[in-house]
């Protein structure tokens, strides 16, 4: 099993440098760039300038060199600093992951655990009024716009019944708060924005979640443990429900990259200071380092999370363990 | 025949589309091998499954009845819930037809086995055990420890089958429902857990309903056999008058199975 998981790890390695390539090249052949983006807001900016800017950027040198003296610096945990600003590009990132991944955790938790006993509660009783609900429910909630509803939400709860906050992560008078009241301010900023962000997830899960359980229900030895006369919890929950959460494992591991990847809407709606909004401003004035800082670390992400869904998926189930000690 | 163990009376059940048993009449006797056979599609795992409501999405009409160790009849299709719990795999259990997929594939092999004995029983998990292995054993299986420790996809479909039959037995049941359960398996180890299913229904003296398409293979080790076709049972054939048919329908089963037992007649209609 060990063995295992390190060859895996190894085998990403090339995965990983290909990506880096695919968006190095990407992001450096696309029109337009951060001396550009610099021009655009200055008329006074002359070719000359601009070349010496390309200079500084070390921008007028081959993409292979460029691309060769990035990896060097990556492999020293390095991204550089940001063209815009100036600062290390881990430092900005540092600053923005914080309430970023505090959003998608609690997001991803309410998810899973409001999504898994959704689908499973609607499987269990298909057919019947709690299933109707709970599949309108979803439907409902997977095709409502995200946006539109924070909107709508922002609207009723913030400026009509002005009772939640509506934009940053907390009040003004933060500093001065106790522990508690620190809590608490954060909780009520955070309450929208994780219900939004997590309402298409959820639906989505518990769908899933539903066919999976279903598709356990209907097999075999559903069949042998109900005519054994053992409860029907333990049908359900032992051997029905053992089986269907496997397939859900896997998509846990595969929404590990979530856990970084702001999104770029709500984060603008809710006013956060998240990844989202930092990609966002990065692409919008070509700050290379940037850019490339968060998009390694949302591959690196991606790839962590497949090995984890894998890794996940065969410790769960016994029918891969034989396969992989061989 | 002596008593019946199990008597299915004017049984019907009907899905959606399809009429699967059509006014059934047939009788297991107590402490006997019965047999099942017809044709593929005539019915007979819809039969088994009916007597203890294992259908779903399924109109079940008519009486099962069951006759207890005390000898108090009950119709199981009039049972409430909690009673027919407590009835299945203690008083009726069943074996099926494909044992790989009948086992839980992500649940130890023994803990599969030991479900029905803590559902039926006071006994603790440690005798629940003891039991299952001594059950095993009796099953001619060699390892038993082993077998219980692993999971189904490491055993073979013998040993799968073996443990199917372990876990039915385990309560001590007074009838077994069988349901082809060498179909899947080889011709050897089909044959090997034939002869289990006679050895046990000596040895405990419970009755057995073998569901077969196989008239030779029923022929060979039943004392009942009851021929269903389209969803009834057309006739009930006794070792006592050596199987001897009378339904024409029967001798075509007969002579496609190539049965020596009765003797060939020509085919009428
Ligand atoms: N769940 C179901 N829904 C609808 N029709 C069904 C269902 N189960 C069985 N049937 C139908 O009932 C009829 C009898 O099926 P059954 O499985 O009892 O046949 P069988 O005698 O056991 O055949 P085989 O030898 O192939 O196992 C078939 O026509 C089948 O299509
Ligand atoms: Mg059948």
């Amino acid at each position: 099993m060990k063995s295992y998981g390190w060859k895996r790890l190894l085998g990403l390695v090339p995965l990983f440098l290909g990506i880096t390539i695919l968006s190095f090249a990407v992001i450096h052949l696309a029109p337009g760039g951060p001396s550009d983006a610099k021009a655009a807001f200055n008329p006074k900016m002359t070719a000359q300038a601009r070349d010496r800017l390309r200079e500084i950027y070390g921008l007028d040198r081959p993409l292979l060199v460029q691309y060769a003296d990035w990896v060097r610096r990556l492999a020293r945990l390095d991204f550089g600093r940001s063209f815009v600003d100036g600062r290390d590009v881990r430092e900005k990132i540092a600053e923005a992951i914080p309430v970023t991944l505090l959003i998608n955790a609690l997001s991803l938790g309410l998810i899973f655990l409001v999504g898994i006993p959704l689908g499973v509660a609607g499987a269990v009783h298909e057919g019947r009024p709690l299933d109707r609900v709970i599949t309108a429910g979803t439907l409902a909630a997977f095709s409502m716009p995200a946006f539109w509803l924070a909107l709508l939400l922002i609207s009723v709860f913030g400026v009509h019944l002005r009772a939640l906050p509506v934009s940053g992560v907390h009040s003004l008078a933060y500093e001065e708060m106790t522990w508690a009241e620190k809590w608490v301010d954060v909780a009520r900023h955070l309450l929208l924005p994780v219900l939004v962000s997590s309402l298409t997830g959820l639906a989505g899960i518990s769908r899933f979640a539903r066919g999976s359980m279903l598709d356990a229900l209907r097999q075999n030895y559903i069949r042998t443990a109900r005519a054994k006369g053992i409860p029907e919890r333990r049908v359900l929950y032992r051997h029905a429900l053992g089986n269907a959460l496997l397939p859900i494992i896997t998509l846990m591991g595969l929404s590990v990259p979530g856990l970084l990847g702001g999104s770029v809407i709500f984060e603008t709606i809710f006013s956060i200071p998240g990844m989202g909004r930092l990609f966002f401003n990065s692409v919008f004035t070509r700050d290379y380092p940037v850019i490339m800082g968060v998009l390694v670390l949302g591959a690196f992400l991606t790839l962590l999370g497949n090995l984890l869904a894998d890794l996940g998926t065969a410790a769960a189930d016994p029918r891969t363990k034989t396969g992989l000690l061989s | 025949m002596p008593d019946p163990a199990l008597e299915l009376r004017n049984l019907s059940v009907r899905f959606s589309s399809t009429t699967a048993v059509d006014g059934l009449n047939f009788p297991v006797a107590e402490g006997a091998f019965t047999a099942l056979v017809g044709a593929s599609g005539s019915g007979k795992s819809v039969t088994a499954l009916a007597v203890c409501r294992l259908l779903r999405g399924a109109l079940v009409h008519g009486e099962v009845w069951y006759r207890g160790a005390d000898g108090r009849r009950t119709d199981l299709l009039k049972m409430d819930e909690s009673g027919l719990l407590a009835f299945r795999g203690k008083e009726i259990s069943y074996v099926f037809q494909d044992p790989v997929s009948s086992l839980n594939p992500v649940m130890r092999v023994g803990e599969q086995i030991l479900e029905a004995c803590l559902a039926h029983s006071a006994l603790s998990r440690a005798e629940a055990n003891r039991r299952a292995l001594d059950l095993l054993e009796s099953l001619r299986v060699r390892e038993p420890a082993r077998v219980c420790r692993a999971y189904p996809h490491e055993l073979s479909g013998g040993l799968c089958q073996r443990a199917m039959l372990a876990a039915a037995l385990i309560a001590r049941p007074r009838v077994l429902i069988a349901d082809e359960p060498t179909t899947a398996l080889d011709a050897l180890s089909g044959k090997e857990v034939l002869d289990l299913l006679a050895e046990i229904r000596e040895k405990e003296g419970l009755a057995i309903l073998f569901i077969t398409h196989d008239l030779a293979l029923a022929e060979r080790h039943a004392d009942f056999i009851g021929v269903m076709d389209a969803g009834r049972v057309i006739e009930v054939l006794e070792k006592g008058n050596g199987f001897a048919a009378n339904h024409p329908q029967t001798r075509r089963l007969f002579n496609a199975s190539l049965s020596k037992a009765v003797p060939k007649t020509p085919i009428e209609g």
